[in-house]
């Protein structure tokens, strides 16, 4: 089984050092929920993790494979960006083709939501249905390893579960590192859970390591 | 028969970059073409395949890295960096162009 190894990323903007020396790992069947306060970096980490954004100092390693930029991490590592990324003139059903094996794409298209959505353009789908395909094909992407920046936001109660679901059954053959600030959502699915404090990485093992750590305060209960 | 399927993927993700703005950059440059046409009389076809070249760029980087930076993402999860997206776009609209100068 592959592993993504992440270490010794280091990141600042202008004299704000926001990340210190990183370190996380992520094996194929986890699912890692990354936690942290505004401005701890978490959307920061996973682009460059992804490759998008140059860090100060890092390496990333998928097996034996080192991930230097964008071009390395081809059907190794995709990313879910908190904002809208499909292109817009786009037909739902040439996407997935582009996005999916054959196998997914035929498991997408007699999916009930894509079903409804799969002969309409981008432009023609409302925000949240837009939100749900783009989640569903980065989760059905070939990838090994999965970043997803608020993948709850914006979508309906309903669908977070069916999301849950679908992260859950796809985490038998990939790896999952999720950041989103519902952090119900994470704790329901994430099998490890870390929390981005001052730059660095803390493992959270319970909701006594959040109120410690300042993320959650006393007042509030973990379900 | 994978590497196949990559190969036409990696066309299609070509393809889909470069036509949003190809219709556009087509309609503007044989207008200009005939407004030229028109007040001279010379060179149709050579100065829509230079505004063809010139307006495909301008576009392109009006569409994409001012409008739509956001749809970058998408490329670079099917494996497509901006510096292929852009080389390829490029060569694309110079071929084109070069065609209808030489026409």
């Amino acid at each position: 089984m592959s592993n993504l190894h992440v270490d010794s990323v280091m990141k600042g903007f202008g004299t704000k050092q926001v990340l210190t020396d990183i370190y996380i790992s992520c094996k194929q069947g986890e699912i890692i929920g990354l936690l942290g306060r505004n401005g701890s970096g978490k959307s920061t980490l996973l682009k460059i993790i992804f490759g998008s954004l140059e860090a100060d100092g890092k390496f990333i390693k998928v097996g034996n494979k080192i991930i230097n930029g964008l071009y390395d991490n081809r059907r190794l590592i995709s990313y879910l960006p908190q904002d809208h990324f499909l292109p817009s003139h786009a037909a739902v059903s040439s996407l997935i083709k582009l996005m999916c094996n054959n196998e997914s794409a035929s498991l997408l298209k007699n999916n009930d939501l894509i079903k409804k959505i799969l002969n309409k353009k981008c432009t023609q789908l409302s925000g949240g249905e837009r939100r749900i395909l783009e989640i569903m094909l980065i989760i059905h992407s070939e990838s090994q390893f999965v970043l997803m920046d608020e993948p709850f936001n914006g979508v309906a109660p309903n669908y977070r579960n069916v999301i849950k679901q679908m992260i859950m059954n796809q985490s038998m053959s990939k790896g999952f590192i999720i950041t989103d600030h519902d952090y119900r959502n994470i704790l329901d699915i994430s099998t490890r859970t870390i929390l981005l404090h001052d730059g660095g990485t803390k493992e959270i093992f319970d909701q006594e390591d959040l109120k410690f750590w300042g993320y959650l305060s006393n007042a509030v209960e973990i379900r | 028969m994978k590497k196949f399927q990559n190969t036409l993927r990696i066309i299609g993700g070509l393809w889909l970059f470069y036509r949003k703005m190809a219709i556009p950059a087509l309609v503007i440059s044989i207008l200009f073409g005939l407004l030229i046409h028109l007040i001279s009389g010379h060179f149709f076809f050579k100065m829509a395949g230079i505004a063809f070249i010139i307006s495909s760029i301008l576009l392109q980087y009006f569409v994409y890295e001012v409008i739509n930076s956001k749809e970058y993402y998408f490329y670079y999860n099917i494996g497509l960096s901006k510096h292929l997206l852009w080389g390829a776009s490029l060569l694309v609209s110079f071929l084109i162009g070069l065609t209808f100068i030489r026409l």
